[in-house]
């Protein structure tokens, strides 16, 4: 099975930790930052995970689920599973992937995006009281990809919220938790190969962000139409 | 777009489970299902997996083997992430193009077999299909193929409408996608 990514890209970090985990071995192959694989796509999007040849995976939590491969798991836990995953891609990366574009891309942090991010974090802490993991069952898809998604925010680096630790301490344990794993600690020195966040700034700018939801203001316009007929 | 609610009650008749109490949690704007152990699934996929796993019949809709369910997944979160996201017409025309090439050599998203990844796209297609004039649609022919076939069973259509779609070609060499 073959791994495409381009360097320092902060998303491999998941899938390289849940093919460890599972004692998967991936063919890596390295990518230009702005390297199309997926033939259909309009977009660069990296990595993208080759499962047979020309059969391609280019959801990252999709793909970090698939490489854990936990199918024993309770039809509960699988739910709770999908609960986090979908927080992550519909709710987090669309604040998150910004908010690092601005600060270690273009080293100017926005404000707003930041914000965004702490309410998400805040409600995260809250369903983390008590819990080591996600799940009951230990580490699933949901610990790794949340923790891939939250490394560049939590370790040092210009991007890392000041004084996390303390403002969001059951985050911090649950995070401390994964972190203990061999496999997570392979796959950081695998991509990030013991410096700080700044590494990531290449890939950040090059990469397709995600799109944002419908804000407010932008939602105006139809409103106006609407209210005129 | 299709109201989330809706669309998950009318999933739920197609499977023939019960939707239970369903609300929308304002902050997330995702829908939310009030179950018996308290685990509420929330948010569209979450909660059409979890409906689709309390049904009887229904389970190959996830994926019949790891690698199907892991494309189903994808797909899933395609609908979320990109299709309910597409505001600009450049966004809009890039979803429109993915999906007409990936359908290229498929009946149904997996390939041959219907899954939940059909329905939730369909669902989140057909504001942006009705939209589109004949001539778009069939320079984006394969999904325009695809989308007709699913809007023809009646048990995932229920009560929306019919996009029109023309069966004989109108428009001499058109650039399709």
């Amino acid at each position: 099975m073959k791994l495409h990514t381009n360097p320092w890209n902060f998303n491999s970090l998941k899938l390289l930790a849940a093919a460890e985990l599972s004692g998967i071995k991936l063919e890596v192959v390295e990518r230009k930052h702005d390297d199309k694989v997926v033939p259909y796509l309009t977009r660069n999007t990296l990595p993208v995970l080759e499962v047979f040849p020309n059969k391609f995976l280019f959801s990252v939590g999709a793909a970090t689920r698939y490489l854990l491969n936990q199918q024993s798991l309770s039809p509960e836990d699988d739910s709770t599973v999908d609960r986090w995953l979908e927080w992550d891609s519909n709710q987090l990366q669309p604040s998150l992937v910004p908010y690092l574009v601005s600060v270690i891309g273009q080293n100017k942090p926005d404000a707003f995006l930041l914000s965004q991010i702490q309410t998400l974090l805040k409600l995260l802490n809250t369903e983390l009281k008590g819990r080591q993991t996600l799940t009951k069952t230990g580490i699933t898809a949901g610990d790794i990809t949340l923790w891939g998604s939250l490394y560049p925010i939590f370790k040092p680096g210009k991007a890392s919220i000041k004084g996390w630790e303390g403002l969001y301490p059951n985050i911090k344990a649950w995070f401390c938790r994964v972190e203990e794993e061999p496999a997570v600690q392979k796959s950081i020195s695998v991509v990030v190969g013991g410096k700080d966040t700044g590494v990531f700034k290449d890939s950040l700018l090059a990469q397709p962000v995600p799109l944002s939801p419908p804000t407010p203001s932008s939602l105006k316009p139809d409103k106006v139409v609407a209210d005129s007929n | 777009m299709v109201d989330t609610c809706d669309e998950l009650s009318r999933l739920a008749t197609y499977l023939g489970v019960s939707c239970g109490k369903m609300s929308f949690d304002g902050k997330e704007k995702v829908p939310v299902l009030k179950v018996q152990n308290n685990s509420n699934p929330k948010g569209l996929v979450t909660v059409a997996k979890y409906l689709t796993r309390s049904s009887q019949n229904a389970k190959n809709l996830l994926g019949a083997t790891p690698e199907e369910k892991a494309a189903v997944d994808q797909w899933l979160e395609y609908r979320i992430t990109r299709i309910d996201r597409s505001a600009q017409d450049k966004d809009v025309t890039n979803t429109l193009k993915e999906l007409n090439h990936y359908l290229a050599d498929k009946v149904y998203i997996m390939g041959s077999c219907l899954t939940l990844a059909d329905i939730l796209l369909y669902n989140g297609l057909i504001e942006i299909m009705g939209g589109l004039t004949f001539y778009e649609k069939e320079t984006f022919m394969n999904l325009s193929r695809w989308f007709d076939n699913i809007q023809h069973q009646p048990a995932l259509r229920q009560s929306l409408g019919l996009v029109s779609f023309q069966r004989n070609q109108l428009y001499k060499g058109v650039k399709v996608h």
